[in-house]
């Protein structure tokens, strides 16, 4: 049985970080929210837990938001990001989108996380944090909108300091 | 799919893999707080059964975009009967017996291009039927590794496509009937994929490495115990030809009648057409007197496009025919070999050893001729579906290129337009048309198509995502044709 937990931890918590890292933006809080999660997740039992990985992330993020010592500490993480082959720019430009997802409100932030990186559907999004179904897309495309136009301003003063 | 859906899955996409970069300092599982708690659940198995169940998506609007415009196309026609019984299945996750393995020919997808094909390691020689030939090729890309994905490309298959059972194998079980393969996935907890680009990604990787096998058109992708296959919310329930999934606006139309005819110089013998530069998406044919070598114009030739016959050495699914006048003495055709170039889409060149050249290609993708000079015929496949239309082919800029405000830009393609005349607009990202003009190619209303190289002057007070649109305007009400976009960043 340890194996097959073992199975889903390796599958599942790296993502599960990450997610909670990109909502939240405090490592130690990400962190501490997915093992809260798993540990949730194994007291509840695998049997009655429908799609995994969403019921992770949903409760990974609520707990983010209950512990998260609002602390902005978003310079130094994404400043730690590792510089990939493909130059500069490219690497800028994550490092942009990320730090724009960060000046989303709470909810638009994992919204919009649970959509693109989880790729859930709009009725789990729905379901899962207790909106409306018919909102979601309209939050989505708010949140997208947003997210461009910050990525835009970052975009254009790189270029400026050039 | 609206255009405005389209850029939020795009920019969601790059989202996505910003977050996937994040660096983590990962707890080991035997450091995790359930490593070490007592055990209380132990029933695993019935969770595979409801992700199973959960993995059943909505049906959206997508599934229409695949299946609009198959009426009288090519490999597009009704649904198959599924009724009938499968000719042979390979069974899913055969044994592994260490067979010598082959280099195969298999497809990755690319942001906004059409699939490119490469060679991956692990094709078993072993090798009994077509169907097996079709399993161990999905198989081969499921296994790629990510040095074998070639530059520009991804593997969605296998990145976003669930491991089965650890053996780096899909329970798969294929059926041919006539140019039609039913490929059915045993998947016990979905695709994986996300969003629309990455499913659409994953179906062009699958429709063109399953249409490989040499007499497959057509691909029906279905999931076991279903007649579709759901992947993420794209319903695919249609057997699909490379055509429904490439990305052009337009396919080009079949046979001669339908082809090229460009006048040439027919007073001289002894003219061949020499291949001069041969590329993957394009070829550059040369006039030489075959009695001086010296350059010479060449001859009249008609090109068009066919079904090819794919069995056939070096056969491509389709082939461009390009035929020159015979003029007598020497060969027009001026080659004789066989020429396999295994690039994409130009997969071999073969000539009848005179006066034809055949361009063997992966599908039935837009093409165009011009001449830079009338020693010269160039012959270009496909190219950015963004920057292509039935008259318009940009190939600079590109796609997603950044330009500077209140710079000239320059402009160079291919057109065919009443008089010549192309237009342009530059749109900002509200949709607002910020600066309009025209230019002339080299040539219009003409068989061949013109060119073009010019300079348009951008505005300087505009900034960020724009679109640059060239178009024909109608010659009756004004109204653009032909239009091509291309997606530009101003800064």
């Amino acid at each position: 049985m340890i194996d097959r937990w073992r199975e889903v931890y390796d599958r599942e918590y790296p993502r599960l970080v990450r997610a909670l890292l990109a909502i939240g933006r405090d490592p130690a809080a990400a962190e501490d929210a997915a093992q809260e999660a798993f540990v949730k997740a194994h007291r509840t039992g695998l049997d009655k837990i429908e799609k995994l990985s969403g019921w992770l992330l949903v409760v990974g993020t609520r707990e983010v938001f209950r512990k998260a010592k609002r602390v902005r500490r978003e310079d130094e993480i994404w400043a730690s990001l590792p510089p990939r082959d493909d130059g500069f720019d490219a690497a800028a430009e994550r490092i942009d989108l990320l730090a724009a997802l960060g000046e989303l409100p709470d909810r638009q932030r994992a919204i919009v996380v649970a959509r693109y990186y989880y790729g859930l559907s709009y009725d789990e999004i729905a379901n899962h944090f207790d909106i409306k179904s018919g909102t979601v897309g309209a939050t989505l495309h708010q949140a997208i909108e947003r997210l461009r136009q910050i990525q835009l301003a970052g975009r254009l003063a790189r270029g400026a300091m050039r | 799919m609206t255009d405005e859906r389209r850029d939020d899955e795009i920019l969601g996409r790059a989202l996505s893999r910003a977050i996937e970069t994040i660096d983590l300092n990962e707890t080991p599982f035997e450091r995790s707080r359930i490593a070490t708690a007592p055990v209380r659940r132990s029933i695993f198995g019935v969770w595979q059964i409801a992700t199973a169940a959960a993995a059943i998506a909505l049906a959206l609007a997508i599934g229409s975009w695949l299946t609009r415009s198959t009426v009288g196309q090519p490999g597009a026609s009704a649904s198959p009967s599924a009724t009938s019984a499968p000719v042979a299945s390979t069974a899913p996750a055969a044994s592994a017996v260490p067979a010598p393995s082959v280099p195969t020919w298999v497809f990755f997808p690319r942001d906004g291009l059409p699939p490119v094909g490469a060679f991956v390691s692990g094709y078993p020689s072993s090798l009994t039927s077509r169907e097996s030939s079709i399993d161990t090729r999905i198989s081969a890309l499921r296994r790629a590794g990510v040095g074998e994905v070639p530059t520009g490309a991804t593997n969605p298959l296998a990145s976003v496509a669930p491991i089965q059972g650890g053996s780096g194998r899909f329970g798969l079980s294929v059926r041919i009937q006539g140019d039609l393969a039913t490929v059915e996935f045993d998947l016990s907890s979905g695709w994986g994929a996300r969003g629309s680009a990455q499913s659409l990604a994953l179906l062009q990787q699958l429709v063109y490495t399953i249409t490989e096998e040499p007499g497959i058109r057509r691909a029906l992708i279905t999931e076991t115990g279903k007649p579709n296959a759901v992947i993420d919310q794209l319903v695919v329930d249609k057997p699909l030809a490379r055509e429904d999934v490439y990305g052009y606006s337009f396919r080009p139309a079949l046979g001669k009648d339908s082809g090229i005819s460009g006048g040439g110089d027919d007073s001289q013998s002894h003219v061949a057409a020499q291949l001069q530069e041969v590329a993957a998406t394009y070829v550059r044919l040369a006039g030489r007197s075959t009695a001086t070598g010296a350059k010479a114009n060449l001859p009249s030739f008609s090109i068009w496009l066919e079904q090819s016959y794919d069995p056939n050495p070096g056969g491509g699914k389709y082939a461009l025919n390009l035929l020159f006048q015979w003029n007598g003495g020497g060969t027009s055709g001026g080659a004789s070999n066989t020429a396999t170039y295994g690039s994409t889409p130009l997969r071999a060149i073969t000539t009848n050893g005179t006066n034809v050249y055949r361009f063997e290609l992966d599908d039935a993708r837009p093409w165009r001729a011009y001449m830079p000079d009338p020693t010269q015929l160039v012959v270009e496949f496909g190219g950015d579906p963004r920057a292509t239309s039935d008259r318009i082919a940009v190939s600079v800029p590109k796609a997603g290129d950044a330009v500077s405000a209140g710079q000239q830009l320059q402009l160079t393609g291919s057109a065919r337009v009443f008089e010549a005349n192309v237009s342009w607009r530059l749109v900002d990202s509200t949709g607002k048309s910020v600066a309009t003009g025209h230019f002339n190619a080299s040539l219009g209303s003409s068989a061949v198509w013109g060119t073009f190289d010019t300079r348009i002057a951008l505005p300087s007070n505009v900034r960020g995502n724009v679109t640059l649109e060239l178009f024909e305007a109608s010659a009756k009400d004004g109204s653009p044709q032909g239009v091509v976009q291309i997606p530009l960043t101003v800064r």
